[in-house]
C-alpha cells in the first residue's frame, strides 16, 4: 500500500492527528504506523488498535474501543423500567437473562420489593443456564483461536439445547427479557423441568469430553 | 468497619468538607466539596485501616432544572480487604466544570474520567490523556448531558463526518 513514498490513506473519517502522522515519509524513520481494525479477524468484535510498530516490535497501542457504543443510557432516558429491560439483554446477548436479572434486582432494591422466593429459584435457574451458555461460547471461539475446530463443534452442539431451553420458557433463544420487575414473566412448564433435569444428567459427561 | 465509622473517621479529619452523607438501603454515600475531594480520595485509599484500593467506577449525573449545582461526580469504591463500599459524590457547577483527576491515585480511573468527560464534559484537571473515548473525536456536543436530545432531532447537532462519509460513497458509487 506504498504509493510515492508515502503510506496510502486509511479510509476513516478524520482522526487528525494519526492522519498527520499517516503521511510521514517512510524512509525518514524505521518506524511504522498500523492500522488494525475496526474490523479484523483477531478482535471478536470492533475495535481499533492504532499500532507503532518497528519491524516486528510493537512500540505503543492506542486502542479506539467506541465502536459498540450504543447509547444504552440516553436511550433508557426516554424510558420507563420495564420499557428498558429489553435493552439490558443487548448489554451481553450470551448471558442475557443474567443481566435482566441485575437490572431487575436494582429496581426493586430501589423500591424496596421482596421477590418471592419461587421467582429466586427460577431467576437462579436462569441466570446459570445463561452462564453456562456463555462460558461454552467462550470456550468455543478460545479453541476455535488456537485452531482446535472440534472443540467449536461440540461446545456449539450442548450451547443449542440450552438455548432450546430458553425457547421453551420465554420464547425467545438469545434475547430472552425473562425477568420482571418484582418476580419472573412466566412459570416454568413441566415440559422444561423435565427437559433440564435430563440435560444435567448428559451434559457433565459432555463438558469432560471438551478437556484436552 | 462500619460505614458509619468510616464517615465518622471522615467528619473528624474534613469536617468542613463534607456536606451531607446519605444512608439508603444499606448504601453509604458521601457529598462533599469539590475543592478538596482528591484530598478525602486520595485520605480514603492511603489511610490503612480504610484502604479503600479499588475504584470501581467514576460517572458523572446531570440535575439539570432539578438541583444546584447542575453535575456530580460520582466515585464508587470498594475496599478488597475490608469488603467495604462507599459511594462519593463531588458537586460541580456548570458554569465552572471541573474536578481534579485521581487517575494518578487509581490508574482505572484513567478510562472512567474520559468516559465521563466524553458524556458529560466535565473536565479533570491534571489528566494525563484527556480525548472522547466512546464518541468520535470530532463529536459536537455532551450526549448524556439533559439538554441533548435522544431522538432524531438532531438538527445541526448531527454529526458532520457521517453526511462527508455519505458524500464520498456517493461518489465512488
Amino acid at each position: 500500500m506504498i504509493k510515492n513514498g508515502k503510506l496510502l490513506r486509511i479510509f476513516y473519517s478524520k482522526p487528525r492527528s494519526v492522519h498527520n502522522n499517516m503521511e510521514r515519509e517512510i524512509t525518514a524513520t524505521k518506524e511504522l504506523i498500523v492500522n488494525m481494525g475496526p474490523q479484523h479477524p483477531a478482535t471478536h468484535g470492533v475495535l481499533r488498535l492504532v499500532l507503532d510498530v518497528d519491524g516486528e516490535r510493537i512500540i505503543k497501542c492506542t486502542p479506539y474501543v467506541g465502536y459498540l457504543h450504543r447509547g444504552i443510557e440516553k436511550l433508557s432516558e426516554d424510558l420507563t423500567y420495564v420499557q428498558a429491560l429489553p435493552l439490558t439483554d443487548r448489554l451481553d446477548y450470551l448471558a442475557s437473562a443474567a443481566n435482566n436479572i441485575g437490572f431487575c434486582v436494582a429496581i426493586e432494591k430501589l423500591l424496596g420489593l421482596e421477590v418471592p422466593p419461587r421467582a429466586k429459584f427460577i431467576r437462579t435457574i436462569m441466570g446459570e443456564m445463561a452462564r453456562i451458555c456463555s462460558h461454552l461460547v467462550w470456550i468455543a471461539t478460545h479453541a476455535l483461536d488456537i485452531g482446535a475446530m472440534t472443540v467449536f463443534l461440540y461446545a456449539m452442539r450442548d450451547r443449542e439445547v440450552f438455548l432450546d431451553l430458553f425457547e421453551m420458557v420465554t420464547g425467545a433463544r438469545m434475547t430472552v427479557s425473562y425477568p420482571r420487575v418484582g418476580g419472573v414473566d412466566v412459570m416454568l412448564t413441566t415440559n422444561f423441568l423435565i427437559n433440564c433435569i435430563n440435560l444435567l444428567k448428559h451434559f457433565q459427561k459432555k463438558l469432560l469430553s471438551m478437556r484436552p | 468497619m462500619q460505614s458509619s465509622d468510616i464517615v465518622n473517621l471522615l467528619k473528624e479529619k474534613f469536617s468542613k468538607e463534607i456536606l451531607c452523607t446519605v444512608y439508603f438501603r444499606g448504601d453509604c454515600t458521601i457529598i462533599i466539596k469539590r475543592d478538596k475531594a482528591k484530598e478525602i480520595l486520595k485520605f480514603l485509599k492511603e489511610t490503612p485501616s480504610l484502604d479503600f484500593d479499588y475504584l470501581i467506577d467514576v460517572t458523572g449525573v446531570d440535575y439539570m432544572g432539578a438541583r444546584q449545582p447542575r453535575f456530580n461526580v460520582v466515585y464508587h469504591l470498594m475496599s478488597i480487604k475490608n469488603a467495604n463500599r462507599i459511594r462519593v459524590k463531588v458537586e460541580v457547577p456548570e458554569e465552572d466544570c471541573w474536578v481534579e483527576t485521581v487517575s494518578d491515585l487509581w490508574a482505572t480511573a484513567n478510562w472512567h474520567e474520559r468516559e465521563c468527560f466524553d458524556m458529560f464534559g466535565i473536565e479533570f484537571k491534571g489528566h494525563p490523556d484527556l480525548r472522547r473515548i466512546l464518541m468520535p473525536e470530532d463529536w459536537e456536543g455532551y450526549p448524556l448531558r439533559k439538554d441533548y436530545p435522544v431522538g432524531s432531532d438532531l438538527g445541526d447537532k448531527e454529526w458532520k463526518t457521517f453526511k462527508d462519509i455519505l458524500q464520498q460513497t456517493k461518489e465512488r458509487a
